[in-house]
């Protein structure tokens, strides 16, 4: 599923041709976790390397460490067969060069001189030190997020195992999006399954780690969804202007084909 | 600072520069930093040539929004932050890569691959058909070649912050990330509940994020010791043999530990500072 999305860049969120870094480069994050075992492959900031889940699988598969990053990563892509090629496209160098335009807006740099809330870089460390630290409304949106114009090799809660997702045959799984800077900070996929492992209804479990955020950051962008080992299901996201309702696919036996499902925000 | 004075001395050879070369010989480092005020966090991973880890790692909560850099563009980063680009490598990390090729790349971190990597060096390849033969081997690391420095801090107001600092797990696959630079997997704070930090088989340890479940528990009013202990008794259900130890404090400055009992590591021995201690004193406990 995962693997079908980079190949159709599903929304433009997903594989090759999107989400150019500052520098234009694309670069892919993906992890695959096993709940029998509790076995992980991941991979971040990878390079030149279109089926990124596909690495993360081999990693799982023939090494003993759970994440891969980098360049070195794509070496090891190659070494497992993966074609090493250019993940830019015409569309990923104009969304980066409109972005170049408009100052360099959005980024994520901040204390820093020039001003990165006004123009491009280089960036640097001012003279004097001002700490101004703002409670800014998420600059991220449905259409942007996980994306541009984020620094050189950052890494998000995508590969990360219990941010990005988590699977515990012995309780049920989540996976998570949107604002990942501030979301793997709080692990949700991780404490959503844990309160599905006490007893907790998916629903409720999602809503609990979406209102755990909110009392840190009450603007983020975000949501989660969850499901447990009999198969029940749920989500929740994080209520602000323009993201009031969250859309997922649903694919189960009792449904006669995979049925798109909403949940509001809280 | 504690963590960023580990680097300079190169604690123990599993911290800073000069240590744990990888397969091609390279020093990389990994370090985090979190506030548990804000739970703001910085944190790199894979990052070359620069030394001071733990401080790259405090600039990328400061003056950027993410959490996380890695490779040589988090060194690109560290440098347009003041930090000097210098060669990682020493006499002893060049004597050690070169003693390990010389008895066949052992032990390293790959599986079901051919040539036999426990048997020869590599380059390695999948085979044309694929077994998949899971073995339950005792955790190839030791005291030796494991890694890193972590820290939990509770100020006088029980605010909490935790760091750590690594060069990863020698001879690692190039681009391998551990434990130590993720939230709630090496390190973790909440200032609302307390603080933890892990050490040993990173690989292993953050699939089950150790130190963010041990702070939960805390939360929920366990004592320091045994939400240590309740952690690593989650993880020995899985990985019986793993190498690791944890190390856990509440808001009240109430602290504990606790690591997994296997040969050769029976005790686990940690630093602990505080007002009420003249110095710094060195203390023990059991593995379970």
């Amino acid at each position: 599923g995962c693997g079908q999305c980079e190949i159709d860049q599903c929304d433009g969120s997903v594989g090759y041709g999107g989400s150019p870094d500052e520098s234009g480069e694309t670069t892919l994050d993906a992890m695959i976790m096993d709940g029998n075992t509790m076995d992980v492959g991941a991979v971040a900031d990878l390079r030149h390397i279109k089926n990124a889940i596909g690495v993360a699988r081999k990693v799982m598969e023939y090494t003993k460490h759970t994440l891969l990053v980098g360049e070195s990563a794509s070496l090891f892509a190659v070494r497992m067969g993966f074609p090493y090629e250019d993940l830019t496209t015409q569309k990923s160098l104009s969304v980066y060069s409109k972005w170049l335009n408009q100052s360099c807006q959005p980024n994520y740099w901040k204390n820093v001189v020039p001003d990165s809330s006004k123009s491009c870089g280089p960036y640097k460390r001012p003279e004097k030190v001002t700490c101004k630290e703002e409670q800014t409304i998420s600059q991220r949106s449905v259409h942007n997020h996980d994306t541009i114009g984020n620094n050189l090799c950052r890494v998000g809660d995508s590969p990360i195992a219990g941010a990005g997702s988590y699977a515990d045959s012995t309780a049920g799984g989540a996976a998570a999006t949107g604002d990942g800077d501030i979301m793997m900070r709080f692990l949700p996929s991780y404490q959503a399954v844990e309160y599905m492992r006490m007893g907790t209804d998916p629903t409720v479990a999602c809503q609990k780690v979406i209102s755990r955020i909110q009392k840190y950051a009450p603007k983020f962008f975000g949501a989660v969804i969850c499901a447990n080992t009999t198969g029940s299901y749920g989500a929740a996201c994080n209520k602000i202007p323009g993201f009031t309702q969250f859309h997922f696919m649903v694919s189960s036996p009792s449904l006669n084909q995979p049925t798109e499902q909403v949940v509001e925000c809280i």
